[in-house]
């Protein structure tokens, strides 16, 4: 492969991987599986960089790449064990913006959206990420028409794991 | 609901500073690294069960003593049809699984990509749903054909006991193989399949 084509994927890379940082948080429960998936990821988008032609911004297409490779590709090695101990760390963010009640409701949120099955987690993250229904349809290759239907179904799911 | 997912929204959108930054040179080794995939694993493991079903098809077929035996009583153009419809079953399967394996792209929908996984996976499998076929009505051909035209090569005297015996070592071959693909294919396929469910479901 080119060096220079290398040197562009990796730049791409290092200014866009909050997103898959992110995929890696929603899908995995500790620093070990969010390092495998992170790394499986990139494999998976190295792969594919031949085949991006720009024509949407690269982190459109990250997101596609990002989630097939959550959702579909990636399996979970089994050196790691399944613990709940990182989220707990790592949704604890800015928490003294808020009081105790808003931080309790949002520990609350997360650990319900963890709970969700990988597809509705992925139409969770991508509206987190604040991707109009039309984006969002592209990237789960579904009608902009069935990801509102579904992603109102969703939030009624939330309600009821937090409400049960 | 809505209230609180637009909290969370918020809340999500604020977590940049806390997440991990990989410097270029952390990244650059990462892309040297093998895949562990479900797609790699596919790969691998239908390479094999092509080479298992191919050593099991021919290589018995010539080596063996087992088909001499057979290969005296029935006539020889027999052994060659079978052995030219084996063939031309293998290059079929195989070029029919690497049409389907190129297909599958990890830019697709995943409605598609899963799909086109599974869709290579089923190539397999009806490879060796078409061998265990194969081997049914070939040992069922055999031994009626030898029942019919050299009765007393059948070490049994009865033909039901033979008949009976026959059924029972045809069920314990496939349901071991079962077994095995169960085993194989059902943990690295669980998640695919529910998932791939569950996607469907979206377009009802």
């Amino acid at each position: 492969m080119d060096k220079t084509v290398e040197d562009n994927f990796v730049t791409l890379l290092e200014e866009n991987q909050n997103i898959v940082h992110k995929i890696c948080r929603l899908y995995t429960n500790n620093r070990d599986q969010h390092n495998d998936l992170f790394q499986e990821i990139t494999i998976q988008l190295w792969r594919a960089f031949p085949k991006f032609r720009g024509d949407s911004k690269f982190s459109t297409w990250m997101y596609r790449v990002g989630l097939n490779t959550a959702i579909t590709l990636y399996r979970k090695s089994k050196r790691t064990v399944q613990t709940q101990d990182f989220d707990t760390v790592m949704f604890r963010i800015s928490s003294q913006e808020y009081d105790d009640t808003v931080e309790q409701q949002l520990k609350l949120m997360y650990s319900a959206v963890k709970e969700l099955n990988d597809i509705d987690k992925a139409l969770v993250f991508l509206y987190l990420e604040d991707k109009s229904y039309s984006e969002i349809s592209e990237t789960l290759g579904i009608t902009e028409v069935n990801a509102r239907v579904k992603m109102n179904r969703v939030k009624k799911k939330l309600k009821k794991i937090l409400n049960p | 609901m809505v209230d609180e997912l637009e909290m969370l929204k918020k809340d999500w959108q604020k977590q940049e500073g806390s997440l991990p930054k990989y410097t270029k040179e952390e990244l650059y080794p990462m892309l040297l690294k093998k895949s562990s995939s479900v797609v790699k694993w596919i790969l691998l493991i239908s390479i094999a069960e092509f080479a298992v079903w191919i050593l099991l098809s021919f290589g018995i077929k010539y080596t063996g003593d087992g088909s001499s035996n057979v290969k005296t009583v029935i006539n020889g153009s027999v052994e060659y049809i079978s052995t030219g419809i084996h063939l031309a079953a293998l290059i079929f399967f195989i070029g029919w699984f690497y049409k389907n394996y190129k297909k599958i792209e990890n830019t697709d929908s995943p409605r598609v990509l899963m799909q086109n996984i599974l869709n290579t996976r089923k190539t397999v499998k009806y490879y060796i749903w078409f061998n265990l076929a194969f081997l049914v009505l070939g040992t069922v051909g055999a031994f009626v054909l030898i029942e019919i035209t050299h009765p007393e090569f059948l070490s049994t005297g009865s033909l039901f006991l033979a008949v009976i015996s026959l059924i029972i070592m045809l069920a314990i071959a496939i349901g071991i193989l079962l077994i095995i693909y169960r085993l194989l294919y059902g943990r690295l396929l669980k998640r695919l399949k529910s998932n791939y469910i569950q996607l469907k479901k979206l377009e009802l």
